[in-house]
């Protein structure tokens, strides 16, 4: 009877450890699916930081072009004239044309300092975004080739440096595409607030496109990557003959 | 009685440590401020080593004072009266402080889902002991409720593998140490007692009766793991919060 008891002690006490060390081994398991977790979330937070920083550089690279691009051209249609200019003046036996030359000088000098100006990406950061459309918008404008309006609700947006490059690329691309594939008539861009979101949409009534040709979508899948990359939403509605709407939102 | 309560528990150290754990858990929280005592995650486990100290001295006051507890048994059930606390345990054990568990189980849990299955588990639980008692199926003053012991233990390891399902995949977890987080290591310990004393729970009319030994045993391993629970929720109480790193 004693030795049934205790074998049965025995079986109770080999069935209580096995089962301790099932929970053990099962709590474990738990902590160790939660350290892989951890570092493939690591990985994954790392490689989305890199892919950030690296869209942020490919912008800033753009920028960095399109500025040179532009200065180049200042440099020969502006300035270059201005000094060839200056330079007649100045050889002049007049003294009224010399005065024009030293003012010519003066122009010369206060173009050449607005230039450098724009040759690092600081000016991003002491311009806003709205002052930013407004002055690519009076471009378009000065060009004669459409008209354009911009609608704007509310007090200047606080927004941080990366998030300006980036909706200014966005915006300066979609210009762009606006201007070389739509010729429309007019352009409005509108910036508003709602639901706790910021937007800025695009319109035109140019000749649009389908959408959902990838030859037309692949340009629109960047700027959809880009908008992503700072945490926003990129939306285009569009069809032939009926214009192009954007909308970019970014979360406040 | 007084000599007779004392004498029950001069050499009772589960009722010793129980009631240190109390003592200290009181004063832990009492020095909390007003915030901190108002969190889920310290009141519940304050309460809780609170309902352990009150169903723990019941228990043995209704040993020594079987009047009283004839009184009660007398409201409770209308079967002759033998002398036991059961009901005690019956009730405040198998009852209230599962229900208690399972609520912290639930308060730590992130995914909506789970949290609906546990207040499902928590309501059909609550149903049963409401059905048990008026039913008399199992009368709640004796020992033998085999599905009371059985559900009760049931919820609460369904609803620590609930807590574990949201440690692997919930986002909030993610930045979490979890050997750092005090509702891991308290969920842990709730499963492991759960686990443990499940059989030995369903069982405990036939292990009280035919093998003392083995009963004793298990009753041992339960005592010694719930002294741990209440040490963890004590320490909670200590630092006030759920994390032992000085940052979290």
């Amino acid at each position: 009877m004693m030795e049934e008891e205790s074998n049965q002690i025995i079986f109770i006490l080999f069935s209580g450890a096995f089962l301790a060390a099932l929970m053990a081994t099962f709590v474990v398991s738990m902590v160790i699916l939660h350290r892989q977790r951890q570092v493939q979330n690591k990985q994954k937070m790392d490689q989305i930081k890199a892919e950030y920083e690296k869209t942020i550089l490919n912008i800033e690279n753009e920028i960095q072009q399109d500025t040179l691009k532009h200065i180049g051209r200042e440099l020969h249609d502006n300035i270059g004239q201005l000094l060839s200019l200056s330079k007649l003046y100045l050889a002049s036996s007049k003294p009224e044309k010399q005065s024009e030359g030293k003012q010519l000088i003066n122009q010369i000098i206060s173009e050449v300092r607005g230039l450098s100006k724009t040759l690092n990406l600081d000016w991003v950061e002491s311009i806003s975004l709205e002052e930013f459309i407004s002055q690519q918008l009076d471009k378009i404008k000065s060009t004669g080739f459409c008209e354009v309006e911009l609608q704007k609700e509310g007090e200047n947006w606080a927004l941080d440096k990366d998030q300006k490059l980036v909706l200014i690329r966005v915006i300066q691309e979609c210009l762009n595409n606006a201007i070389k594939h739509a010729s429309p008539s007019f352009i409005r861009i509108s910036m508003t607030e709602q639901d706790g979101k910021r937007k800025i949409q695009i319109m035109d009534d140019g000749k649009g496109f389908d959408t959902s040709l990838s030859s037309q979508g692949s340009g629109m899948t960047n700027l959809r990557k880009r908008m992503e990359t700072i945490g926003g939403h990129f939306e285009i509605n569009s069809s032939p003959g009926q214009g192009t709407d954007i909308i970019l939102s970014l979360p406040i | 009685m007084i000599e007779k309560f004392l004498a029950r528990i001069e050499d009772n150290y589960y009722f010793h440590m129980v009631a240190i754990c109390g003592l200290l858990s009181l004063l832990f929280f009492l020095l909390l401020d007003q915030e901190k005592r108002r969190s889920h995650y310290i009141l519940v486990p304050f309460l809780l080593v609170m309902l352990v100290n009150f169903y723990e001295i019941l228990a043995t006051f209704m040993v020594v004072n079987k009047p009283i507890n004839e009184k009660f048994h007398r409201l409770l059930t209308d079967e002759p009266f033998l002398g036991w606390n059961a009901w005690v345990y019956n009730i405040f054990y198998y009852q209230v402080s599962k229900l208690g568990l399972l609520l912290l189980i639930g308060i730590n849990l992130k995914k909506a889902l789970s949290k609906r299955i546990v207040w499902v588990l928590g309501i059909v639980f609550l149903l049963y002991c409401i059905y048990s008692y008026f039913s008399k199926t199992y009368p709640i003053h004796g020992i033998q409720q085999p599905i009371l012991y059985f559900l009760s233990n049931t919820i609460l390891i369904i609803a620590s593998g609930l807590f574990f399902m949201d440690l692997i995949t919930e986002e909030y977890y993610i930045e979490i140490n979890p050997l750092t987080y005090l509702p891991f290591w308290y969920i842990t310990i709730i499963m492991f007692h759960s686990v443990i004393v499940f059989m030995a729970d369903v069982a405990v009319e036939y292990l009280t009766f035919e093998n003392t030994r083995v009963y004793y045993m298990f009753n041992l391993v339960s005592r010694v793991l719930y002294v741990i629970l209440l040490g963890v929720f004590t320490y909670l109480m200590f630092i006030g919060k759920n994390f032992i790193s000085r940052t979290a």
